[in-house]
């Protein structure tokens, strides 16, 4: 008898420090759908095999050195031993970045969010009602994940940034299972885009997922303008002494030249991205257009802007009211945007005319 | 070296204090020719608008850093002196940890204002956190015998201080907190012409003040028991070096972030160039040389392209000086 309450309380505690997920054993095949990736460099999709498809996320960066994948099947006859697949019963997922939000909102599948980061950069209601009622919880600040409020929301998959490489080791050790995401590395608003793909595979929605992003590559690049040499354009505002003009080759500036205007930073690479506000301020007063993404208060004016630094009422840009502002504290720039290339795109080609009615970039006044 | 050999000495530092500020106004990015930047001067309208603005800029920024560098010096000296203890200083005693505070508690805590009302909020603050330290230094010295361990406590002190900032990390944003990391790496930059005309009589009213308490610092020096002797009033000149010493941390903390080691250093290195043990060539000597280091110091950041920050290199220049300082105490 004491034995066997010796075996019984052994038995309970054991179980107690059973870190393993026992999954349970529900087989849900997911649909194959052939996926063509036209655009976004930074992953590919194998799916010649009819058992599975296999996800591949690659950094298209040098100074970038990262590979992940995971593996969807498809049949029941998939070898999964030592492979990383993406669970069959996927109803809980923790996002590091606020950009995946976005992908997962137009896939309809908002409801499989438990965890979150960074929700300072979101304007959304249906998340602050979500926060309120504690169905999603915040995993994280700035980026920063504690690992007790992601472990509390016990996710099937945790979509996590490229620099979080190290912690990976970590988050799979406590069963958590990992993916990186590494979309706002790709050079163009539609190769980012393009992402959505991949959301669609994971979320087993890639009929949706293709759809989506077929009609916004076609309303995109009909709306594609020729770069007018003199629509002369530089960005942001600094930070102290230093002023950060993005790559010539990014997502923002490849936006600004499908609207038409010509990147006076064009030298810029990872570099040498980092400019002195001196070497702005000289380059400004040849500049016809000024590109503002910041975080400002609703009522933010282009007198508040001159209010900032005084030089700025010098620049044409402000003489002739043609800073074109997206406040990020107001739009959902960091979130739908991503989804969204082309709208953002109507607004700047769009940006002097009175009839359109703007989202995301409009002009200060 | 005579009292006359010091007098040259002060007046040499002093002009190649103006040739290094003229020159300074031509060293930057952007390359402005010397004839430009007189007719700037001058009034006169630039080829570029933007070159007037950016000779504003680092006329400025040259000013900030002689008043920043006499201002912190003079502020070490007359702490080594009232604590009787050559590695005392601003920074040392936990005195621009109080300030550091003091603008934490508007930056981080979300008391931030535009135009003068947050010139005078971050000062005030600035003020009343190195007032808080003087006054537990002070109260602190009553009860200890050796000025080393006054050190470990303003040291401590630091350390307190800096915990609080910690925890009001915790309920600012990530922009306030950049905002306060990039403020802590120390800077000469961006300081405004509206600043630096409040900023400018205050600091040279203040350093000023102190040839009014010349000679009681120089009986002070020979200890308090010797300064009672010869009448000097101890309550009062304590009073005159807390405030002249708090006001002077606060207003350049506040604007050019904790600078570290030219109040600890500076003391030592005009102590080593002057034989004379008088602060009539101590005082000045020490405000002119810590012009000079502070100006060297943000020359050297500008030909680093801004990449480092200003503390940089008054540490790597400083902390030597520390050690070698602490060397031929313990000689003695």
């Amino acid at each position: 008898m004491k034995n066997t309450m010796y075996s019984i309380l052994l038995i309970l505690l054991t179980s107690c420090f059973n870190h393993s997920n026992i999954d349970d054993v529900i087989i849900e095949t997911k649909v194959k759908t052939t996926t063509e990736i036209k655009y976004a460099k930074g992953f590919s999709i194998d799916d010649s095999n009819d058992d599975f498809t296999l996800i591949k996320v690659n950094s298209i960066q040098s100074k970038f050195n990262f590979t992940d994948s995971i593996y969807i099947s498809h049949s029941i006859n998939f070898e999964s031993k030592d492979k990383k697949v993406l669970p069959n019963k996927l109803n809980r997922l923790a996002l590091q970045s606020s950009t995946y939000f976005s992908y997962i909102s137009i896939l309809n599948k908002l409801k499989l969010i438990v965890g979150l980061s960074g929700v300072q950069y979101f304007n959304s209601s249906y998340l602050t009602k979500k926060i309120n009622k504690d169905s999603i919880q915040e995993i994280g600040i700035n980026g920063s994940i504690q690992m007790e409020s992601l472990l509390k929301t016990n996710p099937d998959l945790f979509l996590i940034f490229p620099f979080e490489l190290d912690n990976q080791i970590q988050y799979n050790s406590k069963g958590i299972q990992t993916l990186l995401i590494s979309e706002y590395l790709e050079q163009t608003p539609i190769a980012r885009l393009e992402w959505i793909k991949l959301f669609g595979l994971i979320l087993n929605e890639p009929q949706l997922a293709n759809t989506y992003f077929n009609s916004v590559e076609k309303l995109y690049y009909s709306s594609v303008k020729e770069v007018d040499s003199t629509k002369t354009v530089f960005f942001n505002l600094p930070f102290k002494d230093n002023w950060n003009m993005p790559n010539s080759n990014s997502i923002t500036t490849n936006l600004l030249a499908d609207a038409g205007f010509n990147y006076i930073f064009s030298d810029t690479t990872n570099d040498n991205s980092i400019r002195s506000k001196e070497t702005v301020w000289e380059k400004a007063m040849e500049c016809e257009y000024w590109v503002i993404i910041a975080s400002r208060p609703t009522s933010f004016s282009l007198q508040d802007l001159i209010n900032e630094e005084s030089i700025y009422a010098e620049f044409p840009a402000v003489k002739n009211k043609k800073v074109i502002f997206c406040n990020t504290s107001t739009t959902d720039y960091f979130t739908m945007g991503v989804v969204e290339p082309e709208l953002m795109l109507l607004d700047l080609i769009n940006v002097s005319n009175p009839n359109h009615n703007p989202k995301y970039f409009k002009l200060l006044k | 070296m005579t009292k006359k050999q010091d007098i040259i000495l002060i007046f040499g530092i002093s002009i190649l204090l103006i040739i290094l500020s003229i020159w300074s106004l031509s060293v930057g990015d952007v390359s402005i020719s010397f004839s430009n930047i007189v007719s700037i001067l001058k009034g006169e309208v630039a080829e570029n608008i933007s070159w007037s603005y950016i000779i504003e800029g680092r006329f400025n920024r040259t000013l900030m850093a002689l008043l920043g560098g006499g201002a912190l010096s003079v502020t070490g000296l007359v702490l080594q002196v009232f604590f009787k203890n050559p590695l005392a200083g601003p920074g040392v005693l936990g005195i621009s940890s109080g300030v550091t505070l003091g603008v934490a508690v508007v930056v981080l805590g979300g008391f931030s204002m535009v135009g003068f009302g947050a010139n005078l909020t971050l000062v005030l603050s600035g003020l009343i956190g190195a007032f808080i330290i003087l006054a537990i230094l002070m109260f602190v010295a009553k009860f200890i015998r050796h000025s080393v361990t006054l050190l470990i406590v303003g040291l401590m002190l630091s350390y307190f201080t800096s915990a609080l900032v910690s925890a009001l990390y915790h309920w600012a944003d990530l922009e306030q907190s950049r905002q306060f990391i990039v403020w802590g790496l120390g800077s000469f930059n961006g300081v405004s012409t509206s600043t630096i005309q409040w900023v400018l009589p205050l600091v040279v009213l203040s350093i000023a003040s102190l040839i009014f308490i010349i000679k009681p610092l120089n009986a002070f020096a020979l200890g308090e028991d010797y300064a009672k002797s010869v009448g000097i009033n101890i309550k009062r000149i304590k009073t005159i070096i807390i405030i002249v010493s708090s006001l002077l941390t606060a207003v350049i903390t506040v604007y050019c972030g904790p600078v570290a080691f030219i109040g600890i250093a500076v003391p030592q290195i005009v102590r080593g160039l002057s034989a004379s043990r008088s602060h009539q060539i101590i005082l000045p000597l020490a405000v002119v040389f810590g012009a000079l280091f502070a100006l060297t110091a943000d020359l050297l950041i500008r030909f680093s392209g801004n990449s480092l920050p200003l503390n940089t290199i008054t540490s790597l220049i400083g902390a030597p000086i520390i050690v070698w300082t602490i060397i031929r105490m313990n000689r003695r």
